[in-house]
């Protein structure tokens, strides 16, 4: 293990973008890059899926640049991200891992870029429908403090997964960052609409829902599944904080899946895992 | 008893009857008409849960994954079983699958040797011959009781007993108890005999990492639950898996896993060791996880109300009833039990398998053990070992290893049917460069650059060769189903070494 993953700072449009740099890059084995979901940073969101990709895959995972503006643009996100791909990991062709919002974004990016070999989208938004709009005003209208907090961590985990923490683990829960990109982001998550832009992507794709998710909810990782083309479809039991719940299967599926995209057919469900 | 005359021959034999005996049985009773037997040197079925009767045994991996998949049980009565309560499903498991008529019990194997010109493994054993085309060993990995050199042990005037075997016969009433070691049979025999004992000393060479147990009975309406609702054990199952899973970051040194791991450990014992002194003691001075980290709530009690003394430094010499331990101070016992271990990285099985040219299976592992897809031996035609090299887990179920062991030997038996061959057997190069892989993986973690010496470690080669140095789900996705690639496959008879 070569510890701590290595920071850069990329700077695109005048706006700093953190980049978090793991593993040694093989000329054989296509970089991954990871992009964090909503109230998340690659910090909270892959402190396990950073490291454990390291040890195989070069890994970058990209903090975007928001903005300072109530809205983002989803095309602005992808071009940011474009732009930061294009000077830290110049004429490479990389696996690109999405989770949540940052699924939105991935598959922005993949329908108007052709570097993309795999493209893996965890708990995404095919559209957002009216229980995402109203989950959003919910946020929006309540103050910074325990019941905002409280929210969050009831929408973002499973019943399971909080049923097994201690009281002390339940209140140090706190998945959402407590600043303006949470609302932006919020915001983006709650008007999204990525079925136009789904047909463009050919990148064979990997769709993982969480059937406990209720924030994104499991039903638009099956409508994303059945927008795009070329897509497989995993389900794991767990909320939408897949990755604080389920690290180590998103990372078995997702290292199943860049070694071989094409292994499943499109179309193909995965079996579910029984160990 | 088949001495004289023709050996009793089958296609295929398996030697043991733990969780990796049993578990290949059931399978190949379910799936194949092959003609199979397996021996077992005890009188009943259950490997380590049958002969580990020490009071408090227990298993440190929650029951509903520490069990066959392909037999789930929705009546475990606690989260994690007790020695007795595995030891029953064992039994159960062998006689509902109808596995009783195969087994042949007192039947300690004494030889296998492979036969080129026959392609059979003639096996010698204490109940007669046996011939097969096939032999699987799943002998165990702690299955033979590691007894120190300790000068003037044997003529201790008290009963001196192994944990593994241990001597219900001897009643502890009021007796001076003396425990050796801190591995994870001490840490549960400990508490257990604190109250029956008159005394307990505890002889403590290194101090374990000790975690919360937090163990529970599942109440009878869990148990029907679980019984009642479809998929609710698989669905168990599969998230106690993931979560340990999650476990292997804290040993390829993900600072941040580790710190967290560490921290818990030390949280607990400072939560319930006071005395800053027997604290210190009891502080290991390696990285958490280099050694088995243990899951108790009651032996830090045990220590802490001073019911059981910590005497912190090995055993050293034993006097008549006097047991000096290497910090010079002497203990006074009329018992003294051997909580140190087994033979896992020199196992003894392999002095008694030769394979071809009359190689000794021990001689080939002079330097540790080695195997391809940690199944499978250069120079020993149709020999699958189970659990043995790197197919151990620091973090997870040995039995998942060992259903994937078993999955990836019905690949290779499929493989040999598909082709009409009747012997396979791994090239030395493949096996090398298995091996040389695993090195590579190994060389990151805790095990090796933790500051510690285990039992995971081989200490003529200081390579890891117990443990598979990667995730659960990475060994079933790399050696779960059978690749034919680095195999010789070949009809029967071979006249000449490959």
């Amino acid at each position: 293990m070569d510890g701590d993953p290595t920071t850069r700072t990329v700077v695109v449009d005048g706006a700093a973008v953190l980049c978090s740099l793991g593993g040694v890059d093989r000329a054989d084995l296509d970089p991954v890059v990871l992009l964090h979901g909503l109230g998340g940073s690659t910090g909270r969101d892959f402190p396990f899926l950073l490291p454990l990709l390291a040890r195989t895959h070069r890994v970058v995972a990209v903090d975007l640049h928001y903005g300072n503006r109530p809205t983002v643009d989803l095309e602005d996100l992808a071009g940011q991200l474009a732009e930061v791909l294009r000077q830290v990991l110049p004429q490479r062709r990389v696996t690109l891992i999405g989770f949540s919002v940052g699924a939105s974004v991935a598959a922005a990016y993949a329908a108007t870029s052709s570097e993309v070999t795999a493209l893996v989208l965890v708990a995404g938004v095919l559209r957002a429908t009216a229980r995402h709009r109203l989950l959003a005003e919910l946020r929006a209208g309540l103050p910074p403090g325990e019941s905002l907090r409280i929210l969050d961590v009831v929408v973002a985990h499973s019943p399971t997964f909080l049923q097994g923490r201690t009281p002390d683990q339940l209140s140090a829960l706190g998945p959402f960052l407590r600043d303006d990109r949470t609302s932006v982001q919020s915001e983006l998550f709650a008007s999204t609409d990525l079925e136009h832009r789904l047909p463009r992507i050919d990148a064979p794709t990997l769709v993982i829902g969480c059937s406990q998710d209720d924030l994104a909810g499991v039903d638009q990782a099956r409508a994303l599944f059945a927008a795009l083309p070329n897509a497989r479809f995993a389900e794991i039991d767990s909320g939408h904080a897949v990755l604080a719940e389920r690290p180590a299967e998103v990372l078995a599926l997702a290292l199943d899946f860049a070694g071989d995209p094409q292994r499943h057919r499109p179309g193909s469900v995965l079996e579910r895992s029984q160990p | 008893m088949n001495g004289r005359g023709e050996p009793v021959e089958v296609d295929t034999i398996i030697v043991g009857s733990g969780f990796g005996g049993l578990g290949m049985g059931i399978r190949l009773a379910r799936e194949s008409e092959r003609s199979f037997l397996i021996l077992e040197r005890a009188d009943d079925v259950g490997g380590t849960w049958r002969d580990n009767v020490y009071p408090g045994v227990a298993c440190d991996i929650p029951s509903h994954l520490y069990s066959f998949s392909f037999r789930p049980s929705s009546d475990w009565a606690r989260f994690y079983a007790s020695g007795a309560e595995i030891h029953r499903y064992l039994k159960d498991a062998a006689r509902e699958e109808g596995l009783l008529p195969r087994m042949r019990f007192g039947t300690d194997v004494l030889e296998m040797r492979w036969q080129g010109e026959s392609a059979r493994w003639d096996l010698e054993t204490t109940t007669g011959r046996y011939r097969c085309r096939v032999l699987v060993v799943a002998a165990g990995r702690l299955s033979e009781p590691r007894i120190p050199a300790i000068p003037g042990l044997e003529g201790f005037t008290g009963p001196v007993f192994h944990s593994s075997a241990w001597d219900d016969n001897v009643d502890l009433a009021g007796k001076r108890v003396g425990v050796v070691g801190t591995g994870a049979s001490a840490i549960q025999i400990v508490p257990s005999i604190a109250g029956v004992a008159g005394s307990v000393v505890l002889f403590q060479r290194t101090p374990a990492y000790v975690v919360p147990r937090a163990d529970r009975r599942y109440t009878e309406a869990e148990r029907r639950y679980l019984s009642r609702v479809p998929g609710a054990v698989e669905r168990l199952r599969s998230q106690i898996f993931w979560d340990a899973e999650a476990g292997f970051a804290r040993r390829i040194g993900v600072p941040s896993a580790i710190a967290e791991f560490r921290d818990a450990a030390l949280g607990h014992l400072a939560a319930q060791v006071a005395d800053p002194g027997l604290r210190a003691r009891l502080t290991p001075g390696y990285e958490v996880g280099c050694k088995r980290v243990l899951l108790s709530d009651d032996f830090y009690p045990a220590l802490a109300s001073g019911v059981v003394e910590l005497e912190p430094s090995a055993l050293a010499a034993v006097d008549g009833s006097v047991a000096t331990a290497a910090s010079g101070v002497a203990h006074a016992l009329d018992v003294l039990v051997l909580a140190t271990g087994f033979h896992t990285t020199r196992p003894p099985f392999a002095s008694r398998v030769f394979g071809r040219d009359g190689l000794a299976l021990s001689e080939r592992w002079s330097d540790g053990m080695v195997a391809h897809a940690s199944t499978a031996v250069a120079g020993f035609p149709n020999l699958f070992v189970i659990d043995g090299p790197n197919a151990s887990l620091g973090h997870n179920s040995a039995v998942h290893m060992i259903e994937t062991q078993i999955g990836f030997v019905l690949g290779a038996l499929d493989h040999l049917d598909i082709l009409g061959a009747d012997v396979l057997e791994v090239s030395r190069e493949a096996e090398d460069a298995y091996v040389r892989e695993l090195d590579r993986r190994s060389a990151a973690t805790v095990w090796l650059n933790g500051g510690c010496s285990s039992w995971y470690v081989d200490d003529r080669s200081h390579r890891l060769t117990l443990l598979w140095p990667d995730f659960a789900f990475a060994f079933r996705a790399e050696v779960g189903t059978f690749d034919p690639d680095g195999y010789r496959f070949s009809a029967a008879p071979v006249l000449s070494a490959i």
